[in-house]
């Protein structure tokens, strides 16, 4: 095998989900029968950046051999906290999407602190965590609504009337936050540690803040989904439901761009295309005109074929132990 | 070797997947046999002993290292240029020692000095500072040594990722030119430097784990067993590789299990009893009886009758 032949097996969870999305994108755009009106691109934009935001924050914490469960509160909370802050003259305005960013960055650091200092299963101190963050959302904001500035909603329009600006917001979380993850030390130790924390352990890597980062930058990227959410909604609403959805689609989203929730394989893009084919299932139903409340199942399907993906690799396997990471 | 002439009725040489000779058992020799597995002349399969080092100064000096029960009151000296082998039987603390050294083992007692300095060294990442500049080839490559998803680029780049990242950023240049300067240093056979570290073979792999800690530009480097389930004529390539460290400068301390490794490659062998030091051989007192009566602790008119204490 030559070095293209594995890029492509080592991004075709991520090719996967883009093929995925560009099929049910066209099938979608076709059988809606008006073209490829702005209003379409703006809807199917607008829907996929919130959980594509949400899923490349879960990336980084699984990527480590981690898993962020708090990750959809995180997001909830900040939305309420925005809700609360956003208004007021520029500078207030301004000074309030700090202030949500550094929730955000606050919220990442406790979930790394407890599973790096204190030695606790993600799962676990997530799950905490999470509940934590909703009871705060909660006291912020105990039933939905807020008074925010209109001026934020420039966020959901369109650049030079053509591109979506939450499409902008992503390419630009893509080019400022994981391209240079990828190319830092700190990132390379993520894949390292979760790959195999011993062989990143001995060869002297900084496991801690490999680990610390991942969680701090998941933290910052769910506030500005949450802050992305404040913009399009105008109000903040602590729904237990939204916050839980945001984090099992995220983790839905990440593995079907390919991530290995084992950890250390994968990355944000693949994440990105899963979220937006997890977004689309609903538009398409519509445009079959198919009941809405199957969404789920549709869902379900199409995490089973992702999963299913990785074993048919296995099962391919000249030597499978190969997969078991045993073998050669 | 040694099992197969014993136990063998018919032997046979495979080479690189190729089936090159059989033959029965005494039909010949072990360097005879030896010739067929690696394809040429064996000669000089280990370099010769540069001797020079005797006066050279201490890069390693450690006093009275403790560790539980597995090491007791260790002292050793590594010198530039010096080649230390830790030789005895299998589990005598060896590993132990090494690990202690690399900052694995948490409560030692004793001293280590490095270059001359007393150091504490907490943890692998404290080993790799540019003031101990230490390097650990360790025993498994599989779990300790590699990280087998990534490429073979970026395991070799690992080690020394802070000196090719100086702002935190990994530069594609300086990558490029390390991992290079690691494939003619070692003569690594991937097809690419992309090629996941899992898909080589394991004499390649052990190339990569030693390239990795050769960038680091270490003074001091440890070695567990590092020619362990490597064909003959690799192991002979980091003999050599050994060596040419060693006139250049580092000081190698080598744990293996090979009694003539010891024999062949090291210019002092400390030999280790019960996690104590028993015996320290070096010149003409480097023997196969030598260090099998230190492996086992006896004394030399002990083994003289062949009559082990017990």
């Amino acid at each position: 095998m030559n070095g293209p032949r594995f890029w492509l097996t080592r991004n075709s969870g991520a090719i996967f989900a883009f093929v995925l999305f560009v099929a049910m994108f066209v099938i979608y755009i076709v059988k809606n029968g008006v073209g490829l009106r702005m209003g379409l691109v703006m809807a199917v934009a607008n829907k996929g950046v919130l959980l594509a935001l949400v899923a490349i924050a879960q990336t980084l914490p699984v990527l480590t051999g981690g898993l962020d469960l708090s990750v959809g509160m995180t997001f909830v909370l900040t939305n309420c906290l925005a809700s609360a802050l956003l208004n007021g003259p520029p500078w207030m305005i301004a000074l309030g999407v700090i202030a949500v960013m550094l929730t955000g960055v606050i919220c990442g650091a406790i979930n790394g602190a407890l599973i790096v200092y204190g030695r606790l299963q993600p799962i676990i101190a997530t799950l905490a965590t999470s509940a934590i963050f909703y009871g705060l959302a909660l006291t912020i904001r105990p039933i939905p609504g807020g008074t925010i500035d209109p001026v934020v909603s420039i966020l959901t329009t369109q650049l030079f009337g053509v591109i979506p600006t939450s499409l902008v917001v992503l390419l630009a979380v893509v080019l400022i936050v994981w391209v240079p993850f990828q190319l830092s030390m700190t990132g390379r130790g993520c894949y390292a540690v979760g790959s195999s924390e011993s062989a990143a352990r001995m060869t002297g890597i900084n496991i801690q803040r490999s680990r610390l980062t991942a969680y701090i930058l998941c933290g910052l990227l769910a506030s500005l989904a949450g802050l992305l959410l404040t913009a399009m909604t105008l109000s903040g609403d602590a729904s237990v439901s939204s916050g839980g959805t945001y984090t099992l689609s995220s983790i839905a989203a990440v593995v079907i761009g390919g991530t290995s929730l084992m950890g250390g394989t994968g990355g944000a893009i693949g994440s990105i295309f899963g979220a937006f084919v997890l977004r689309n299932v609903s538009d398409l139903l519509f445009v079959f005109d198919i009941d809405p409340l199957v969404e789920p199942f549709i869902q379900g399907l199409i995490l089973l074929a992702a999963v299913s993906l990785g074993s048919v690799r296995v099962l391919r396997a000249p030597n499978r132990l190969q997969f078991l990471g045993v073998g050669r | 070797m040694r099992e197969i002439t014993a136990f063998a009725d018919i032997c046979s040489v495979f080479r690189n997947g190729r089936h090159v000779a059989s033959f029965s058992r005494g039909a010949r020799s072990g360097d005879e046999i030896v010739e067929l597995m690696i394809g040429r002349d064996y000669k000089d399969v280990y370099p010769d002993k540069s001797g020079h080092a005797a006066s050279a100064k201490p890069v390693l000096e450690v006093k009275g290292l403790s560790w539980g029960d597995c090491l007791s009151g260790i002292d050793l000296t590594v010198r530039k240029g010096e080649i230390v082998g830790l030789g005895g039987l299998d589990g005598q603390g060896q590993r132990e020692l090494l690990l202690s050294l690399f900052g694995v083992l948490r409560g030692l007692q004793g001293e280590i000095k490095i270059g001359g300095e007393p150091r504490s060294i907490g943890s692998p990442r404290g080993a790799k500072r540019r003031s101990v500049a230490m390097a650990l080839i360790p025993e498994d490559r599989k779990t300790e040594g590699l990280v087998l998803p990534l490429t073979v680029r970026e395991n070799i780049c690992l080690a020394s990722i802070g000196r090719l990242a100086p702002a935190g950023f990994i530069r594609k240049r300086e990558e490029k030119r390390a991992v290079d300067e690691a494939f003619q240093m070692l003569s690594i056979h991937a097809n690419s430097a992309d090629l996941p570290v899992g898909t080589l073979s394991d004499g390649n792999q052990q190339k990569v784990v030693i390239a990795k800690w050769l960038l680091t530009e270490a003074r001091l480097i440890l070695l567990n067993d590092p020619t362990r389930g490597i064909d003959v004529g690799r192991k002979q390539q980091i003999y050599r590789l050994l060596r040419k460290l060693a006139d250049g400068g580092t000081g190698i301390l080598l744990y293996t299990t090979d009694y003539a490794e010891l024999i062949g490659c090291c210019d002092r062998v400390v030999m280790l009893y019960g996690g104590r030091v028993v015996r320290e051989l070096q010149g003409d007192e480097l023997s196969e009886s030598n260090i099998l009566a230190a492996s086992l602790n006896l004394s030399e008119s002990e083994t003289a009758v062949g009559e082990p204490a017990d």
